[in-house]
């Protein structure tokens, strides 16, 4: 009963998410993030359907849809990029050569999987093909919201609401199936009630974050624009060695 | 107890990021701030006499050599202590002005489309470096005093040009290692 409650309170949160981003006129801010959500809800209604009428079917439909979403998933973050770096095209000129590499480097592991199994899913089981293209997701997440901590990019409510939320959701399904089969069975009796909670949670933080669109702010105007970008970073470069020089020095004099 | 264990975890991490996050929020807020002014001066790393002769004098040992030769050796302890204090603060500052320096850095890089990624990930690797060196002098300060810190890098340095002397004989001119941090004379005494 409590699950039921709590699939219903999901479905409930994700309309208001969407009726306010339709209201609110935010959708074509964020195409991508609403298109997944949309697909979660409608996603969400249906298992419900089947799995009281079809019950049989649940399985093969959780499974094929949850794939859809990862898809999806990988959208949004693509979306994240796209609007978090649009104004500082140095830093989305960074993001462009790093983000590949961690792809590749994250995304190898299903590539080796894949060409060492016999079946066209490269897990042993779907669960380890989700947590796998969860892993991807997360590295991709992460190095993105690592990039915009060195580069100091600003966050809107908006976006800071979209990444807050998606990095929770991937983290705890990382989580369960990572640690599921490890942590024995008071964890797998309780995961199921414990992650829908947490999509609960996720569920406020973007009714919050997203009830109304939040413009960007006015970019501020900066004097070291105009300068060439080797000269910026030589200077930098010689200013870096002259402290450490400067230390080293100091101490040794 | 294992239950218990998942959910201590859990609430642990619930709490633990939001506090990070608005730390971050607020640590940012302060250095902008910071920024704003020195973003006018450069730091005066090596350039002003007047700082370099001050920055040598605290690891400089004839001070602490004269106090532990007119004064009792509680004084001599309390003016070790009170150097270490020093030492620890002129490095931090050292550190906060090169934190500046790459953050204004960094905010200028951002806007800039010529920005080429592997000038970037050098000029990173470099400000690692620094940290880890001056993190790692730090902690010897903190554990031995300015004095024996000195002396400790003083070795340092000479086994590393030692060695790279050596590195110069053995290997052939194309692969020798160059490390220009080294090239440091010590600075006459006053």
């Amino acid at each position: 009963m409590f699950l039921i409650t709590l699939w219903l309170m999901a479905l409930v949160f994700e309309s208001l998410v969407l009726v306010r981003a339709a209201l609110g006129n935010v959708l074509k801010y964020y195409p991508f993030f609403y298109l997944y959500l949309s697909c979660v809800l409608f996603r969400d209604a249906s298992l419900m359907a089947v799995y009281y009428l079809w019950p049989r079917l649940y399985g093969y439909a959780y499974w094929y849809s949850e794939f859809l979403n990862v898809a999806l998933g990988c959208g949004v973050v693509w979306e994240v990029y796209k609007v978090a770096l649009s104004r500082y095209p140095g830093a989305a000129r960074m993001a462009r050569n790093v983000l590949p590499f961690l792809f590749v480097f994250a995304a190898s592991r299903i590539f080796v999987k894949a060409w060492n199994s016999p079946n066209w899913i490269p897990g042993r089981t779907t669960l380890e093909t989700e947590r796998d293209l969860r892993i991807v997701q997360m590295a991709l997440l992460l190095g993105l919201v690592a990039l915009f901590a060195y580069y100091a990019i600003p966050w809107r409510r908006n976006l800071k609401g979209i990444i807050y939320g998606f990095s929770v959701f991937v983290a705890t399904t990382v989580i369960h199936l990572t640690f599921g089969n490890y942590l024995g069975e008071s964890f797998r009796y309780l995961w199921p009630y414990i992650q829908p909670m947490v999509y609960i949670v996720v569920l406020l933080i973007w009714c919050w974050t997203l009830w109304s669109y939040e413009a960007a702010p006015e970019l501020e105007t900066n004097p070291r624009l105009e300068i060439d970008y080797q000269s910026m970073a030589a200077a930098t470069k010689r200013q870096l060695r002259a402290a450490h020089t400067f230390v080293l020095k100091a101490i040794r004099s | 107890m294992s239950a218990q264990l998942y959910f201590l975890v859990i609430g642990a991490i619930a709490v633990a990021v939001p506090v990070l996050v608005l730390w971050r929020e607020r640590q940012r807020g302060l250095n902008e701030n910071l920024l704003e002014g020195a973003e006018e001066t450069s730091p005066p790393f090596g350039g002003d006499p007047v700082t370099s002769e001050l920055s040598a004098r605290i690891f400089d040992p004839e001070d602490s050599e004269f106090v532990a030769g007119e004064t009792s050796r509680q004084t001599a302890r309390s003016f070790r202590r009170q150097r270490a204090v020093l030492a620890l603060d002129w490095l931090g500052e050292v550190r906060k002005e090169v934190s500046l320096l790459m953050r204004a850095h960094r905010r200028a890089a951002r806007d800039n489309p010529d920005l080429t990624p592997a000038d970037e990930l050098k000029l990173g690797f470099e400000f690692l470096l620094f940290q880890v060196t001056t993190g790692t002098l730090y902690l010897v300060i903190w554990l031995v005093g300015p004095l024996h810190a000195a002396r400790l890098v003083g070795y340092s340095l000479e086994l590393a040009g030692q060695l790279r002397k050596l590195s110069e004989d053995i290997l052939p001119a194309g692969t020798r290692v160059a490390v220009e941090l080294l090239d440091i004379e010590p600075q006459a005494k006053n």
